[in-house]
């Protein structure tokens, strides 16, 4: 006869970052959307990756400029079903989601729905950037169409400084 | 030169809930089928490669560990692959190179997954995004497949009911395979138009289910494969290819890992037209949409006609180039077997051994597996006739 047990594991995790996401989250805390350079190719991405997926080349964490803070849509979901099930309270977030360590960041489990994941090509760069659009109507979102980032008040160097593109 | 290979048995399980098998179960019971199939004896098999998705899923990490013995793996070498839910496919290929290396006579291939031993398997899903950039607010792979179908649909002009179209085939034509799990009769298009939004344009009938299953596969070299079968899936070519994950002008809806796959294996099988040669395709339709993009991406039409060739009726079982006839990705997901599945399907509908929806006269046959960020693909090509 089977059976089937029941266990949960809880297991805090710190993410390094390195130099090229640290400048990046840097310069989100300064209200900066930081484009990165390759050395070797030039192409400019917002955001970086370690490594130039073009060339392989690798990036020069000061070798970066702010581009501007608007962009294209280049695409978007609007997510409107809880995929996760129901939300727990914030003290269980805090206590198995994230490190005390690192500060907290209720938001490391997804906004409630309805809310939009976006896809931005910003102006200057030749990647895209994927990153959320709440708060407002969500059907004025249209591929194409333009966005501007909306900044939080209090920012710490995390990709939630910014908190939200719009739609302009 | 490389040792010549073929597909000589395989083992599936039933895509379902299974509270009656562990973990080393479920993958027992697929490997004592492949065994059964081509009547092979455990110490007939030199080497396995094994294969799982994201251990997430069982909370059990390494699971080769516990499952080494339950495959036969027992003095033996034992290989792990991992590319996520493209693993099956790895693993499949992976068995192969073992084989034509000219070091193995005869491998397994095994991979599987139990989902439903996850609470959540999109919380899951979620921890595979990168916790720098973008685990802050994904919603599982749903998503990150949403955000493909609505650049696809509004490029080329098509709507959410090319997406349920391939819903509606794949899941009448997993009402004639006995392994997949959604086997719903009469689905229609506007029963699958009222289905919930999920992640805009995708309802819950574009998407998968959740599953537990285990698929296998054995390999054998060319002097090897006559006593075992006289009736073998002959390898025509085997690619895996993987896209980089945020690239310049990357564009979610034109799969060119896929293109570049599939380029490489219909040249290695002197394949020039593949919608004129293949006689069926097995696609990774985890999501509806996906389908249509991976039409394109294996050349079966031109960049922005997968809707069209939906339309067309010629992707049908009765089609001139059937897709998914046994309901697909869509229709049975385990994720670790998926990709797995879908060459295994390939195999046997080159055997003339898929049962109910078998296409007749099959002389060579693809299956496709898709995973990571929408990034790695592998394509299996078999043929009837030793290349
Ligand atoms: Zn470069």
């Amino acid at each position: 006869m089977s059976r089937v047990l029941d266990w949960d594991i809880t297991v805090p995790f710190r993410w390094t970052c390195g130099p090229v996401y640290g400048r990046f989250l840097g310069g989100l805390k300064e209200k900066q959307l930081l484009g990165f350079e390759c050395p070797r190719c030039q192409e400019v991405y917002c955001p970086p990756q370690d490594i130039c997926p073009r060339c392989g080349g690798d990036f020069d964490p000061e070798q970066c400029r702010p581009l501007g803070e608007e962009g294209d849509l280049v695409s978007f979901t609007v997510v409107e079903a809880n995929l996760f099930g129901p939300r727990p309270d914030d003290e269980y977030l805090r206590r198995r989601i994230h490190p005390a360590d690192l500060g907290e960041h209720p938001l490391l489990w997804p906004p409630d729905p309805p809310y939009a994941i976006v896809m931005v090509r910003l102006d200057g760069a030749a990647n895209n950037f994927l990153h959320l659009a709440r708060g407002e109507d969500l059907s004025r979102l249209q591929v194409g169409c333009r966005m501007r980032a909306v900044w939080k008040e209090e920012r710490e160097g995390f990709l939630l400084d910014l908190d939200r593109f719009t739609v302009l | 030169m490389a040792t010549k290979v073929a597909v000589v048995g395989i083992g599936m399980t039933e895509n379902k809930s299974r509270w009656d098998l562990s973990l080393p179960g479920l993958y027992r019971l697929a490997y004592q089928r492949a065994l059964e199939d081509c009547g092979l004896k455990s110490e007939d098999i030199d080497a396995v490669a094994f294969g799982h998705s994201p251990e997430y899923f069982e909370g059990v990490n390494h699971p080769e560990k516990w499952c080494g013995e339950a495959v036969g793996a027992l003095n033996k070498p034992l290989f792990r692959v991992h590319t996520g839910g493209t693993v099956g496919g790895s693993v499949a290929i992976a068995a192969y190179y073992l084989v034509a290396s000219g070091k193995f006579e005869v491998v397994l291939a095994i991979s599987g997954n139990k989902l439903n031993e996850t609470s959540s398997a999109q919380i899951g899903l979620s921890t595979v995004y990168d916790p720098i950039m973008g685990r802050q607010f994904a919603a599982g792979a749903p998503s990150a497949v949403a955000v493909q179908a609505s650049k696809y649909y509004s490029q080329y002009g098509y709507n959410e009911d090319h997406g349920l179209m391939v819903a509606v085939k794949n899941r009448n034509n997993a009402l004639k395979n006995p392994y997949a799990q959604l086997r719903i009769p009469d689905y229609t298009l506007e029963g699958a138009r009222n289905t919930p939004m999920l992640c805009h344009p995708l309802r819950l009938a574009d998407m998968c289910p959740t599953s537990d299953a285990a698929c296998a596969m054995i390999f054998a070299a060319e002097h090897r494969v006559e006593a075992i079968t006289d009736n073998p899936a002959w390898v025509l070519s085997a690619v895996a290819v993987n896209e980089g994950i945020n690239y310049v002008d990357r564009d979610w809806s034109k799969p060119i890992g896929l293109r570049k796959a599939a380029e490489l294996a219909y040249e290695r099988a002197g394949i020039k037209d593949p919608r004129r040669e293949l006689d069926v395709v097995e696609v990774y339709d985890a999501f509806s949409v996906q389908e249509l993009i991976w039409y394109e991406g294996l050349k079966l039409c031109d960049w922005g006609e997968g809707g069209r060739l939906m339309e067309s009726g010629a992707t049908r079982m009765e089609g001139d180039i059937p897709v998914n006839p046994s309901g697909g990705t869509l229709c049975a997901n385990s994720i670790g077997a998926s990709a797995m599945f879908r060459k295994a399907e390939a195999a046997l509908q080159v055997m003339g051994r898929a049962g109910e929806h078998q296409i007749p006269g099959v002389r060579r046959a693809l299956g496709h597996g898709w995973g990571g960020g929408i990034q790695f693909h592998t394509i299996m090509i078999f043929g009837k006739d030793k290349p």
